[in-house]
């Protein structure tokens, strides 16, 4: 057994606990799909930020999130990257160009130019992410102050998480939609302070990311 | 101490704090990192030989805003989207020093000069939204092979960045990177067709 008997290592301590601990989240996701996705051999899936919404459009961090998701574990996605496919049928997936719905995206595949470069990536799927999170109803107070002898915060400081996302999987090889999977997750970020403040914030972007990731993986894994 | 006092402290404090991180977000300036190479384009090439040329203008035009506190060279990057774009595009390009040259041993179809009319940027106070926003305004001029000018093209090129934590001149950079994106998009999937149909605007009266 460790005995910490040294101040700041004890201070440490409590604060790596704090910096443990978690608001309360509640996700939900669901699954709308037509058809179950058939995933064969090399064929590779790729996932998009949907950019064409002029307020609304998912993080870089959350599309990361799904990517490593998929590419992780078992049942690993074969995946190529956003940047990779935009590039290599550049300007056609650019959001000027980018088609607005999956039987476009067959119309795009009848050139042979375009089809050829997607066909050499293997790609059979394309995910279209599209959502945010944002911070609501922030509320309380909190002081600070630090002198010589010291320094503390006294208060509280809270707000509500919520986070919706929606991942849209398109077949490029048949031109269709196969349907959507929606993650949604909420919760409460407190900050109390009595000295130290102690945040226990409550993750939901990660959250609806692991859940719709996963939730994406056992629909294109088909397991 | 009373409670109004105490309320009255953490609102001072945190107007000092806001203060102090305003002055740290303006402080952040540093480089705008915008892309300098961009992917071949995948374009079936037109039959055209045509002429290109870029005013010192267009090739050093470096932003710098109103009071001085973002300034950037640009003139490079968006000449290398053009080649890219113009060489994809036609079968054949020449790149010209001058509208006018010495007649040439072999004739041009068509001369394009490209014109950054305006670069602009909103911030996401500005438009209240978490994106900063980046629009290029361009026309394309066109001329015969003797540089005589025979119209032009308008276009506006748009791009946006979600704001990041560290130094905004990052989003910047990235919302003037699809920016120059977007001009590649829209000159690849609406030029061809002005140029076949020779939907292009005449020159207004003045116009050289």
């Amino acid at each position: 057994m460790m005995n910490f008997r040294h101040p700041s290592v004890s201070r440490g301590l409590i604060a790596l606990s704090a910096l443990a601990l978690a608001g309360c989240v509640t996700s939900r996701v669901e699954e709308f799909l037509s058809e179950q996705p058939v995933m064969t051999g090399n064929d590779a899936v790729v996932v998009l930020t949907n950019r064409q919404d002029a307020i609304v459009e998912a993080e870089e961090s959350f599309s990361d999130c799904i990517y490593r998701y998929l590419r992780g574990g078992g049942n690993s996605i074969n995946i190529v990257t956003e940047d990779e496919f935009k590039d290599a049928i550049f300007p056609w997936f650019e959001p000027r160009l980018a088609p607005a719905k999956a039987e476009s995206v067959a119309a795009m595949m009848d050139n042979p130019l375009i089809s050829r470069q997607v066909a050499a990536l293997n790609v059979r799927y394309l995910v279209w992410i599209h959502g945010e999170s944002e911070m609501l109803n922030k509320q309380g107070l909190m002081t600070c102050t630090l002198s010589p002898a010291g320094g503390g915060c006294l208060g509280v400081l809270s707000w509500d998480n919520a986070s919706n996302y929606e991942a849209s999987i398109w077949d490029v090889r048949e031109g269709q939609s196969l349907g959507i999977i929606s993650a949604e997750a909420t919760g409460t970020s407190v900050v109390p302070a009595l000295g130290l403040p102690i945040p226990m914030i409550a993750r939901t972007k990660s959250a609806s990311c692991k859940s719709l990731a996963e939730q994406l993986k056992s629909a294109l894994s088909g397991a | 101490m009373g409670i109004k006092a105490v309320a009255i402290e953490t609102r001072l404090r945190t107007l000092c704090l806001g203060a102090v991180l305003g002055a740290l977000g303006a402080c952040a300036g540093g480089p705008v990192p915008i892309e300098t190479t961009f992917p071949q384009p995948v374009v079936d090439p037109l039959p055209y030989r045509v002429g290109v040329f870029y005013s010192p203008e267009f090739n050093n035009y470096v932003y710098t805003d109103e009071e001085g506190k973002v300034e950037f060279e640009l003139g490079s990057k968006q000449r290398a989207v053009y080649d890219r774009v113009f060489q994809a595009m036609f079968a054949d390009t020449v790149a010209l020093t001058s509208i006018d040259g010495p007649p040439r041993p072999e004739p041009l179809d068509v001369v394009l000069e490209p014109v950054l009319d305006e670069y602009g940027f909103l911030t996401p106070a500005e438009t209240a939204t978490k994106f900063y926003s980046v629009s290029l305004k361009y026309h394309i001029r066109l001329y015969q092979d003797d540089g005589t000018l025979i119209g032009y093209w308008p276009f506006v090129a748009y791009g946006k960045d979600r704001k990041g934590f560290g130094n905004n001149n990052v989003s910047l950079g990235e919302a003037t990177t699809l920016a120059l994106r977007d001009a590649a998009a829209a000159i690849i999937s609406q030029f061809g067709g002005v140029l076949k149909e020779q939907r292009w605007k005449q020159p207004k009266q003045g116009d050289s």
